[in-house]
């Protein structure tokens, strides 16, 4: 890229001289309005702090998921710079993998109970690894069939079309094949839904729920695999390696097709996690279960700076926090969380489009 | 040899035992042998009680096209004999015949066991199961299934070979060339471009004349059709000629039909505006939508858009579903009562009496169709249009030739919003009801079909892409369920084989006569 700087530098300062009392308008107006409901809420607070505590425990549930989701659009937009549109869906395969090896276990009888609740501990390992790698084979496969032999495509457009395309088609597929309605996970009676462990605190009670001390625990631990992943082994390094600098990176030796589709297997690999904790923290999914956090997930990928691993992360993180904190704080219906996600991301595109970890603006000039 | 035949061709049965495991679970195949069965019998088929020949039909089919695929694409690496054909194409049919046979074992056993899959898999009724299985004669089933791979790919195999001795397909091509020089077509047109135009003012004409003749389900499918070309126009603009991706069509279409319900309903405001009057509103406030939307993304690069624009329909459709709008949007109940437009008088005095309403509407959608369409025309060759498909083509470039990309790309952004605005209107007025279930994010997916499959920047590609993405589903009824999945994997197809779209934009090619090339010449001669 540096050699085609000169060509951008000036365009990019016209444009910025432009837009910039868009960004002022834009970013006094929000912070503006997000002190003054700052004050507000010191005035005359509508809800204790052991609500606040509650939505925080909501928020980072959620933000774990939606970190690992968005790790898979931020490594893919690396090596590819492609967003991933169908993550979602492959998040959603990952979702009825799990979904099936519970069905299954919970039918399979040893003694008197069923497997599930004999065994509960090998059961869900063995969910989240069907799991799992069901979202690696059919991010591999996506990867395969409807990305590679577009790589060098005249049309600009034509992988992202690529994309949508084999989004709906997973989505419509598996409407099809497994019925509209809503499924309800079967959790073992260790992980059951709801139940936790209840904090007094004050006149309030906060419920932790099991699910959801389990989803963050292994979000973290993945993240951190992931991380040690990334940083210190070798396809890591020619992961980053490529994500860096294609045509060097292929000359220092680098297979770009085997990086690409490894690339697509680790971020299925988080997906499909992500998909077996959605189902075992939320009960409830269907078909569509993909497409909201997979939004949101970009979104968050966004938010840390696209192609930025720990950005990702962290972006995740904040995300889920705002959402769930965001209604009570801005004093709107709770039916609205999903809109302050979206206003989110048009907020980071005009204020900061490189993300809140992003490098400076030269990298947005390449997105 | 043998053995990398053996991988090859067991690689290509295991691709054609997985679709039709698909076809199967996705309840395609007995599906499309109602549809053979039909067409076979003359429509006498009773409903739920498919044959088994049907099936073995289908299945069969799709095996003949794995094998004759998998022979021309071998073939053209490596000549194979036609010993080594032969088993080619039998691995083909005995790995894909296990694998169908296989589901049909497991599948026959459960319901034998009285255990109705339908919980897991909701498009496997127990009598389509029972009809893949011949009553649960599963070891007849199987042999069946056999006999239908093999005979599909010994079909496809006799056919290739009887193609490669004769040279069939290539004579076919040649012959079809001659004719097309022959014929001269395009050259007619160069030399009287009166034709042309003759041509253009009769079928715009039959065109005109069409609403006249049709019956009421046909003038409703046209009506939608021609609602989807409109969109399809606008979304050209944007993806088509500037190359800038909307995934969030749907939210300008969305406000365009609820400005106009608001502006013409009874309740809740009671206006009731003029309805050319209200559709220009709704026309503007969904520009000013697009307007906002591209306000952020004006000097980022690529993708970016397509995400803002589905983050913003989500936001639209949550808005007006939400309690917060309820009071103005009605919530998930819509707007109803939303006002048409009342018919002049000149068609009762020319035709003795009123013509109906929906032939009525359905001139209107025509003229606002055509008005459209003539603008769509005039952009395209202007010299916005110009700079768009500049911008197209290479950002950097154009903005080096004097291009100001950021300001052009909010002005696609505009226009594209405020053609979905028309359309939705009109959408509104031809249901006189709009509620927020029909503002979902296929219809977005629908019209961004519309312009692929027809040929970005294509004008008349999009026209062609409307009437297949809205008009064939309504002409094939007993495909409806698989629409979608048909459209998801056929965005895909298109974009590795055809990217350009079915009616691809015809450049215009550089021409100098040869005189002035003599004269520039000697103009330049020092």
């Amino acid at each position: 890229m540096d050699a085609e700087k000169p060509h951008h530098e000036p365009s990019a300062k016209q444009t910025v001289k432009r837009i910039n009392w868009l960004r002022w308008i834009v970013g006094v107006i929000a912070g503006a309005y997000v002190l003054y409901r700052i004050i507000i809420q010191i005035i005359q607070p509508e809800y204790g702090p052991v609500y606040w505590l509650g939505f925080l425990n909501t928020g980072l549930i959620v933000g774990g998921m939606y970190s690992l989701i968005a790790i898979g659009y931020t490594l893919v937009y690396g090596v590819m710079l492609l967003i991933n549109f169908a993550h979602g869906d492959i998040m959603m395969l990952g979702c009825f993998a799990g979904y099936f090896t519970f069905e299954f276990f919970n039918f399979l009888k040893v003694g008197e109970s069923n497997f599930l609740n004999a065994y509960p501990v090998p059961a869900i390992i063995l969910a989240f690894l069907i799991g799992a790698s069901v979202s690696a084979v059919s991010g591999f496969y996506l990867e395969k069939i409807a990305y590679r032999p577009l790589r060098n495509s005249h049309v600009r457009l034509a992988p992202l079309i690529s994309a949508v395309g084999a989004s709906i088609f997973l989505e419509t597929a598996a409407q099809i094949m497994f019925g509209a309605n809503k499924k309800t996970y079967k959790n073992p009676l260790l992980l059951e839904r709801g139940t936790g462990w209840n904090i007094k605190m004050g006149d309030g009670m906060i419920i932790i729920t099991k699910t959801g001390v389990f989803s963050l625990i292994m979000a973290v631990v993945l993240m951190i695999a992931l991380y040690f992943f990334v940083q210190k082994t070798k396809l890591g390094k020619s992961i980053r390696a490529v994500s860096q600098d294609k045509n060097t990176a292929q000359l220092m030796g680098i297979n770009l097709d085997r990086v690409t589709s490894q690339t697509f297997i680790i971020s299925g690999i988080l997906a499909g996690s992500a998909g077996v904790m959605w189902g075992l923290h939320n009960g409830l999914f269907n078909h569509f279960v993909g497409f909201l956090p997979g939004i949101k997930a970009f979104t968050a990928a966004v938010l840390g700076g696209i192609g930025n691993i720990p950005g990702a992360m962290a972006g995740g993180m904040i995300l889920g926090i705002v959402e769930s904190v965001g209604p009570a704080f801005l004093g709107i219906d709770f039916q609205l969380k999903d809109v302050i996600a979206f206003t989110i991301l048009i907020l980071v595109l005009i204020l900061k489009p490189s993300g809140l970890f992003g490098k400076s603006s030269s990298s947005v000039e390449k997105v | 040899m043998m053995k990398t035949i053996l991988s090859k061709s067991s690689k290509f049965g295991i691709v054609a035992g997985i679709i039709l495991i698909f076809c199967e679970m996705i309840n395609l195949t007995s599906t499309l042998a109602e549809i053979l069965e039909k067409l076979f019998t003359g429509g006498t088929a009773a409903k739920n009680a498919i044959t088994p020949f049907y099936m073995g039909l289908v299945v069969g089919l799709i095996v003949f096209f794995t094998t004759i695929n998998f022979l021309r694409t071998r073939n053209s690496q490596k000549k194979y004999s036609f010993g080594q054909g032969f088993f080619a194409a039998i691995t083909i049919s005995i790995v894909s015949g296990l694998l169908i046979s296989l589901l049909n074992i497991i599948l026959g056993s459960y319901l034998v066991n009285g255990k109705d899959v339908r919980v897991y898999l909701e498009a496997l009724a127990p009598d389509v199961i029972r009809a893949f299985l011949f009553q649960t004669d599963i070891r007849q089933a199987v042999t069946y299934y056999f006999m239908s791979t093999i005979l599909g790919s010994m079909a496809a195999l006799i056919l290739f070979w009887i193609s490669q001795k004769t040279n069939q397909p290539a004579k076919s091509v040649r012959a079809f060339t001659h004719l097309k020089e022959k014929i001269q077509i395009g050259r007619a047109f160069e030399r009287y471009p009166a034709i042309k135009t003759v041509l253009i003012l009769l079928l715009i004409i039959a065109f005109l004349l069409l609403p006249l003749v049709i019956n009421a389900y046909t003038i409703s499918v046209l009506g939608i059709v021609l609602i989807y070309a409109i969109m399809g126009l606008g979304l050209n603009l944007i993806v088509g000629l500037s190359g800038q991706l909307v995934f969030g069509y749907v939210a300008f279409f969305a406000l365009g039909a609820y400005t106009f319900g608001l502006l013409t309903a009874p309740k809740p405001f009671g206006i009731e505006m003029n309805f050319w009057l209200a559709l220009l509103v709704s026309l503007i406030v969904a520009g000013i939508g697009g307007f906002l939307v591209g306000l952020p993304i004006m000097n980022l690069r690529g993708d970016y858009l397509a995400i803002v624009t589905l983050g913003f329909a989500e936001i639209v459709r949550i808005l007006i579903n939400s309690n917060l709008m309820a009071d103005y949007t009605g919530g998930p109940q819509g707007i109803k009562n939303i006002g048409q437009p009342i018919q002049p008088s000149i068609f009762e005095k020319y035709f003795g009496e009123p013509l109906e309403d929906n032939v009525w509407f359905l001139y209107l959608i025509i003229f606002v169709f055509l008005i459209v369409l003539y603008a769509a025309f005039r952009l395209q060759y202007s010299r916005t249009g110009r700079s768009w498909e500049a911008m197209r083509e290479d950002e950097t470039v154009a903005q080096a030739c004097g291009v100001t990309t950021s300001s052009y790309k909010v002005l696609a952004i505009v226009i594209g919003a405020a053609i979905a605005g028309a359309a939705g209107a009109l959408y509104a007025s031809r249901n006189t009801y709009t509620g927020p279930s029909e503002y979902a994010f296929m219809v977005s997916v629908n019209a961004l079909a519309v312009v692929v499959v027809g040929g970005m920047g294509s004008i008349p590609g999009t026209l062609l892409g409307a009437f297949i993405i809205k008009g064939l589903p309504e002409l094939l009824r007993d495909l409806e369920n698989y629409r979608m999945v048909v459209f998801g994997a056929l965005l895909i197809v298109m974009m590795i084989i055809r990217p350009e779209g079915i009616w691809p934009v015809k450049r215009r090619k550089l021409s100098v006569a040869p005189e002035s090339i003599e004269i520039l010449k000697e103009d330049l001669k020092p």
